[in-house]
């Protein structure tokens, strides 16, 4: 019963970004994106917790983040893979479970729009994530109450949808995702129904939000604010003025911003070609992966047919401006770039689900860094130094892929062999990233050259390393297990954390209309000292007619509060 | 063997587009996720056929400086003739070698100026190198001449410089060790310049060690070795000792990337006059030593020898020693003189017995059996003469050998400080010997040296091998 139960569940596609989250399925029509309780596609990756202890996600907390701030957390998939915790009200959450809790949301949304339970999800996660980001997007899923076998790299669904959408045939392109926090290229080709990932690059911590950084420290140094006194409430309504400023400078001239800091309010103006020069160390830093995938593939520029953006952030003119300095092309704009990493899920969730219709696809894609273990060497010099890497995975190695190669223990008659494996590009393991370590013993009295041991790495389509040592002279293998890395959740810790998860109350989906409302009425109040004896009273007329329950009624109100609203945003 | 097209069902002169058809096809079969091996055998074989296809075809990849070359120890320089491209028109024309060699030059003198924001800030304004090749190339020039010149750069420099080539990865096919070398080389040669001293100062973190003191003490290190100028400055034991550290430090520990221009006889001899064991430049500096103790004793016990003629002047009491000036200038010699010789003789003796288990050393059976050895002697000595302390003489040293032992060859061994417990040891015997009337110390020191070796041995029993030792 319950096992039938599970075949007959739905497979979700998810891409849950660093701002914004997205769900959707592949469907009747090709890939369909579910909306959510208010009725868009973007439900914000904002977790905010009520008085009540209650927990909102979506569109209202991420309101709450001016009027709540210290109740609301935002961009916590920057954490994932470490073990940050968050407090919020009377919880305390690991980057994780502000994960599920969004997947949670989303999930419900589905199933309210599609009527089916969700079983099952593939999840977008940047291609440069790490081998504990990505367990830790794995255990948010988990968390959440579903399976999460699959994870796809964002530039590749984005490519996906792209590809499937366009039909072109025998065509090289570049993928650019810049999102909210991340930053991914991939370089792709597409015959023959096969979506071949040929090399991905990126910077983990690169994405909308550091462009942001950069207005806000401009905005601070030149009227001498000091940063660090902010308060939680000043900071975050600067930070959502100047993301609308940074939004509006994309449609070209100049644009300025009001803000109450204290008692003063602080006007500031900045033009495009302003924007430009203060976020120049950013677009630099936007291109070294670009040419690290391009020489990775390659390819010369000339020989991409396109370049695609993707990632809300890809719309800025100044990647535009760098993509066509770069290639020499304009970029291609057709796909949404909110929307087509999503829509990559889908179809990703589709190829998991083995849609007939979508059995002329097969996609290959690439383990986007260099998987290897720590050697030591000899110099010209013919003195020993240690510390060195040496690869064993090349990054941008077709998966699922499985490569051995023989080391040597360093001196003769040694019992023991301790092999550390790490992640990585620099030449030496302490610039690379330890995913775990290995003991091996090792036959007595041989030589080293007797004693050598067969290393070997296996990475499947999923992202899962396995390492394998075998020593050749006596035939007996070690398996490290990588689940144990620091800042990784373990079976058990998952358990227990699911049953905590499951205790914590969530606001119901059909009282989410209401509580945005109520939510952005309550931000517009810390925003804007002139109107607040205004809202207050329309808050308060609101909630009487929450308290009268009449479903009508509150509808209509609400939709009325909500135009209110709107026109006094426009006015101030 | 059949040539990877053929392996497709293609023949030789099939074109690449044949090619993809004929992968795709057999995709569909083998999937990725499905039929793992399978994948990896089917997409190994497509990566050569491609490679067959293009070789065919005339076109080349974009980047022939980046191919499986085998890892050198030396950059390998870009090749002069650069594969026409064909296939696209639209491919920039390609940046002459004057251009790239300028480029470079700027960039290296840039570095050496030490900042790396100004280096890399002038790296990106350059229009030129937007080009993906022309980057390529320029970076390798770049690494090109730092290995041939050695040009004194700053850290950091080196780490933007290669950074925004892209060059600092495992898979630049520059080799990492030679690298690192480099970069040690090039660090040293920026901190000798005199306006930098002070980083050197930084790095080195000798406490004594001011600015003035470096420059006069690298300015040493330049004048030829000659014997007295070094043992006039190793004449204080701790002088050899920081000497030693310094140079260790200037280079990290490789000796050969220590400057030209240092003498490395005098180098060698620091270096000598601080290992363990008995060296040349130890022996010398000890005798050294010992005769100007023996020329302050003979001074002091001239002094002495007129006192005591004074004293009995004065109608005092005889001394019950016999103050001659000859025993007291030998007394006063010999005892520094005798208690050196004795250090001299423990350090290979402490070195030899706290060997680890694993690697091999001379006579493993009296290794093994040394402190058993000892208190057997020690024991002997008390049943053969039970009012003399002369059994103190071996058991001593047996304890002491036998808690270095345990200490030197267990994990925690370098975090024990040796001062403290040396101290403590000293102290242990006369202090049992004045709280306890009945004489313990036999059975106290006894244990004392057993336990530690038994323990130790039973850790290190599973490497424990005393036959074939000697092999190696």
């Amino acid at each position: 019963m319950y096992l039938q139960g599970e075949l007959s569940g739905m497979i979700v596609g998810i891409d849950l970004g660093t701002t914004h989250s997205l769900i959707g399925t592949y469907g009747e029509q090709g890939p369909v994106l579910f909306p959510n309780a208010l009725g868009g596609f973007l439900t914000p990756s904002v977790v905010s917790v009520d008085d009540a202890g209650h927990v909102i996600v979506g569109q209202a907390a991420r309101d709450r983040m001016v009027s709540h701030p210290t109740a609301s957390v935002a961009t916590f998939k920057r954490w994932m893979g470490t073990p940050r915790e968050t407090r919020l009200g009377p919880h305390v959450f690991r980057p994780e479970e502000l994960s599920a809790l969004i997947l949670r949301t989303l999930i419900a949304d589905a199933e309210a729009a599609s009527g089916e339970k969700v079983t099952e999800a593939v999840i977008s996660v940047p291609a440069y994530f790490s081998d504990a980001q990505r367990k830790a997007t794995r255990a948010a899923g988990e968390l959440a109450g579903i399976r999460v076998e699959r994870l796809i790299n964002e530039p590749t669904a984005a490519a996906l949808a792209y590809g499937l959408q366009e039909k072109r045939d025998g065509s090289r392109f570049l993928v650019f995702d810049l999102g909210g926090g991340t930053f991914d290229v991939s370089v792709l080709e597409m015959f023959e129904g096969v979506v071949e990932v040929h090399a991905s690059a990126g910077d983990n911590f690169l994405g909308g939000e550091d462009f942001l950084d950069v207005l806000e420290m401009a905005v601070c140094s030149e009227r001498q604010i000091d940063q660090a006194k902010l308060s939680p409430q000043e900071r975050g309504q600067l930070r959502r003025r100047l993301e609308v400023a940074k939004r509006q400078l994309g449609n070209g001239g100049a644009t300025s911003i009001e803000w109450q800091h204290g008692e003063q309010a602080i006007g500031w103006d900045i033009d495009e070609e302003r924007f430009a020069r203060l976020s120049e160390p950013l677009v630099h830093r936007l291109r070294a992966p670009l040419e690290r995938a391009m020489r990775d593939a390659n390819l010369q520029p000339a020989q991409l047919d396109e370049i695609v953006l993707v990632g809300g952030a890809s719309r800025m003119p100044l990647v535009a401006r760098l993509v066509s300095r770069m290639f020499g092309r304009l970029p291609l704009r057709h796909v949404n770039p909110d929307e087509a990493i999503a829509l990559g899920a889908c179809v990703a969730s589709g190829l998991k689900a083995r849609d007939a219709r979508l059995d002329e696809i097969i996609l290959t894609d690439v383990c986007p860094y260099t998987l290897g273990i720590e050697v030591s060497r000899r110099d010209e010099a013919g003195g020993r130094q240690q510390g060195f890497f040496a690869p064993i995975i090349h990054r941008n190695s077709t998966v699922p892929v499985s490569r051995a190669e023989s080391f040597q223990p360093v001196q003769d008659h040694q019992t023991q062999l301790e092999l550390n494996v790490y992640q990585g590009e620099n030449p030496m393991v302490e610039r690379n990233i330890k995913l775990g370590s290995l003991s091996i013993v090792l036959p007595a009295r041989r030589t080293a050259i007797e004693n050598a041991v067969e290393v070997r790495f296996t990475y499947d389509v999923n992202g899962v390393l396995q390492v394998e040592a075998t020593v050749q002279a006596t035939g007996a293998r070690h398996e490290l297990v990588l689940e144990q890395n620091p800042g990784v959740l373990d079976p058990a810790e998952i358990r227990a954390r699911l049953a905590a998860l499951d205790a914590i109350k969530i606001h119901p989906r059909d009282k989410q209309e209401n509580l945005a409302v109520l939510a952005r009425a309550e931000r517009l109040y810390e925003e804007y000292v002139s109107a607040r004896q205004q809202l207050q009273q329309w808050i308060m007329q609101f909630r009487s007619v929450l308290d009268s329950q009449d479903e009508l009624q509150i509808r209509e109100h609400r939709r009325l509060f909500g135009e209110a609203m709107d026109l006094l945003e426009k006015s101030l | 063997m059949s040539s990877p097209l053929e392996w497709f069902g293609l023949t030789g002169d099939a074109d690449e587009r044949a090619l993809k058809r004929a992968y795709a096809q057999r995709l569909r079969t083998t999937r990725p996720d499905e039929d793992p091996e399978g994948f990896q055998q089917l997409h190994a074989m497509y990566q050569r056929a491609l490679a067959q296809c293009r070789s065919q075809g005339g076109q080349m990849p974009a980047f022939p400086l980046e191919q499986d070359v085998p890892v050198t120890l030396q950059p390998i320089t870009p090749q002069e003739d650069e594969p026409a491209i064909t296939q696209n028109a639209l491919i920039e024309p390609l940046l002459s070698q004057e251009a790239i060699d300028a480029i470079a030059q700027e960039a290296i003198s840039l570095a050496m100026k030490g900042d790396a924001d100004a280096l890399l800030a002038w790296l990106r304004t350059q229009p030129a190198l937007w080009s993906l090749q022309a980057k390529a190339r320029t970076g390798w020039r770049c690494v090109e001449r730092m290995f041939q010149e050695v040009p004194p750069m700053p850290v950091d420099c080196q780490e933007a410089l290669l950074g925004f080539f892209d060059l600092d990865r495992v898979q630049s096919r520059i080799d990492a060790a030679s690298l690192a070398r480099l970069s040690r080389r090039m660090q040293l040669a920026w901190e000798m310049q005199r306006a930098h001293h002070e980083t050197l100062r930084r790095r080195v973190g000798i406490e004594t060690f001011t600015v003035p003191k470096i420059r006069s003490l690298l300015g040493e290190f330049t004048r030829p070795f000659s014997w007295p100028s070094v043992l006039m400055a190793g004449f204080m034991p701790s002088a050899a000792h920081r000497r030693a550290q310094f140079l260790t430090r200037l280079c990290q520990g490789q000796f050969n990337d220590l400057p030209a221009s240092f003498d490395r006889r005098r180098v060698q001899f620091w270096l000598d006059a601080t290992q363990g064991g008995v060296t040349r430049a130890r022996l010398a500096l000890g005798v050294t030593r010992w005769l100007t103790a023996l020329f302050v004793a003979a001074i002091i016990g001239l002094l002495i020898a007129i006192a005591p003629a004074n004293r009995n002047d004065l109608g005092g009491q005889p001394s019950s020693l016999d103050l001659t000036p000859v025993s007291v200038m030998l007394g006063v010699a010999l005892a520094p003189g005798l208690l050196w010789a004795m250090w001299m003789l423990y350090l290979p003796l402490d070195a030899w017995h706290g060997h680890p288990e694993h690697v091999p050393v001379r006579w493993p059976w009296l290794n093994l059996l040394m402190v058993p050895l000892l208190c057997a002697v020690g024991t002997a000595l008390k049943l053969w003469q039970p009012d003399s302390l002369i059994f103190l003489l071996p058991l001593i040293p047996a304890a002491w050998l036998a808690l270095r032992r345990f200490w030197r060859r267990s994990a925690t061994g370098d975090r024990v400080s040796p001062n403290l417990f040396r101290f403590g040891f000293f102290l242990l015997v006369p202090l049992l010997r004045a709280i306890v009337q009945q004489d313990i110390t036999l059975p106290v020191l006894l244990l004392l040296a057993l336990i530690p070796w038994g323990w130790d041995l039973w850790r290190q029993r599973a490497v424990l091998r005393i036959t074939d030792r000697r092999a190696a």
